[in-house]
């Protein structure tokens, strides 16, 4: 593959490409959110939700949003903005779809304002195992003071005040921002190129070490990594008659495969028009599959029964991910030989994981930037900075107050559902399933099974509406109207909620710059054939 | 969860279902990325 298409970049190789997406999805939530979710929702029998989810959901709407790239980026859009007006019949709604598509730039740049910050812990955390700084706190609630005091919520002896937390921020964002600046092959697919390898190597060595730990304290045979496994896989059914496993699951597996950012949309646009999208989709969200289930579920849960116990594991999945991540697992190396190298390993692995998941964020206004404003790719990414620095200090200063609870709910959850449901029902219902089924097949290397024709025109959509509308009374309206939040967060939480609508306002006054310019045109189906 | 009883049938059922059907999903993938590449090679 050449470098340059048609004045766009593209990816250098097939390897590049599967990669440098499997990157995007695999993050944080596959080595921490995923294990909790499991044990908390059912155990075993979580799985038949989260199957479900990942063939009905996660899988469609995989190849929904990569055919939607790849072919807004045959016109020159690396983003919704462009790329959903290509998919409609007439010029008048062409432009209503691409102002819709000012919430594919603006959700997945809120998502990457707070995700950077907490990739940033990661890369603490490994400089902490290497030096041995939270080596000698063995209990628990201390480990918790340590994690609350580097990120400035309360001063300990450990730090004394967030000076450590802002010199690891400010080197994440410089890190996001050097790799931004690079061209897409030399940027976006070199990190992906050491960084997935290294990660799987890094998971695989752990994984080994949980398995081979058997019991660690012979006078407490239940704390075992055999429990730890009984922990997380044996079924309870009684939980999945109810909602909220399959709710959970759901969410786990639009988190995972990074689907509704818009960053999957982006990547694709810099594919080659006959360019198999249908294996090398499958392949990225079965890789990520393999990274969520066999090794992030062999990891932190086993290991966590193994040294904890089962009350206590439980106690630590409910106090959620970061609790499990941060303040168990730091507890847990020290009791291990060579324990500074695997907790190194474990954080690095992190940090690979959040690394290849924040760039692949803001690549959709790197894209916008560049393709519509004209910008250069080293102006983008300092642009790019800017906003990651600027909004991402009242994440910093405030995590106390729900800053980042608050963008995380309505950026990096509900955001992310409404516009995969408003890609869906383009694809599907708009552009019409006969042409978006010929569009995913269009240089494929396999032919999908046409019972997912079906399912991508009817039971995708009623999947997210009933998710939507769940989502909309169990968590949505409390957040809303703000229950049960303390009286003294509530400007801060108000605070987030109008940068989100800042930066949608932002990207929507973008688009009009960009039509102005003339170099987004209401380019219709019509307009581009085979 | 019913920890304490180690890992139990049910829950082994599960486990190599998932590992199982995520690792031949795997397998058959890159067999077939590589073979596509190396037909396109050739």
């Amino acid at each position: 593959m050449s470098d340059l298409q048609d004045g766009r970049e593209a990816w250098a190789s097939r390897l590049g490409l599967i990669l440098a997406m499997a990157g995007n999805a695999i993050g944080l939530g596959n080595f921490l959110r995923f294990p909790v979710q499991a044990a908390q929702n059912g155990g075993g029998a979580f799985m038949i939700p989260y199957f479900v989810a990942l063939l009905l959901l996660g899988i469609p709407l995989m190849w929904v949003e990569w055919s939607i790239g790849r072919r807004g980026g045959q016109l020159g859009y690396g983003t919704a903005a462009g790329a959903f007006g290509a998919l409609m019949k007439s010029r008048s709604s062409a432009k209503f779809a691409n102002y819709l598509g000012a919430l594919g730039i603006s959700i997945p740049i809120a998502f990457a304002i707070y995700y950077n910050y907490i990739e940033s812990w990661t890369l603490a955390y490994s400089v902490f195992s290497v030096t041995g700084k939270y080596f000698g706190i063995l209990d628990r609630n201390q480990m918790v003071d340590f994690l609350q005091s580097f990120q400035g919520l309360k001063i300990t002896e450990y730090f004394a005040g967030m000076g450590t937390a802002f010199v690891f921020f400010f080197i994440t964002l410089a890190l996001n921002v050097w790799i931004l600046s690079q061209s897409v092959a030399q940027g976006i697919e070199r990190l992906a190129k050491i960084a997935m390898p290294t990660l799987f190597i890094f998971a695989l060595i752990l994984v080994v070490r949980v398995i081979t730990l058997g019991t660690p304290n012979p006078d407490l045979p239940e704390n075992s990594v055999y429990n730890g496994f009984g922990f997380l896989w044996n079924p309870d059914f009684s939980q999945i008659t109810n909602a909220k496993p399959w709710l959970a699951a759901a969410g786990q597996i639009f988190f995972t495969l990074s689907i509704g950012t818009g960053s999957i949309l982006t990547y694709a646009s810099y594919m080659k028009r006959k360019e198999d999208l249908a294996l090398t989709g499958l392949t990225t969200s079965i890789t990520n599959e393999f990274a969520e289930v066999i090794c992030g579920g062999s990891i932190a849960i086993p290991v966590a029964v193994a040294f904890f116990g089962a009350a206590e594991t439980t106690a630590i999945a409910q106090g959620g991910a970061f609790n499990l991540g941060f303040a168990a697992m730091p507890i847990i190396f020290q009791k291990l030989p060579l324990g500074q190298m695997f907790g190194a390993m474990w954080f690095v692995l992190l940090f690979f994981a959040g690394i290849t998941s924040s760039v692949a964020l803001c690549s959709p206004a790197m894209s916008f930037l560049q393709d519509q404003m004209k910008m250069s790719r080293k102006q983008a990414a300092l642009v790019v900075g800017a906003v990651l620095l600027v909004c991402g200090l009242p994440v910093v200063l405030f995590l106390g107050h729900g800053f980042l609870d608050e963008m995380d709910f309505w950026a990096g959850t509900f955001g992310l559902v409404v516009f995969a449901m408003i890609e869906v029902i383009l694809f599907a219902w708009i552009f019409g399933m006969k042409r978006g089924w010929a569009e995913i097949h269009e240089g494929a290397d396999i032919q999908i099974p046409r019972i997912f024709k079906f399912i991508i025109q009817y039971i995708t959509p009623v999947y997210l509406i009933g998710l939507l509308f769940a989502w909309g009374v169990q968590d949505g309206i409390p957040i809303l109207l703000m229950k049960g939040k303390p009286e003294a967060d509530i400007p801060y939480l108000w605070g987030a909620r109008l940068m989100m609508l800042g930066l949608t306002v932002v990207s929507v006054w973008l688009i009009a710059r960009a039509y102005k310019r003339g170099t987004i045109r209401d380019e219709v189906v019509s307009d581009l054939r085979g | 969860m019913e920890s304490q009883l180690g890992l139990n049938a049910g829950g082994l059922v599960f486990l190599i279902a998932a590992w199982g059907f995520i690792l031949a999903v795997t397998l058959f993938c890159f067999k077939r990325v590589l073979s596509t590449h190396n037909r396109n090679k050739a």
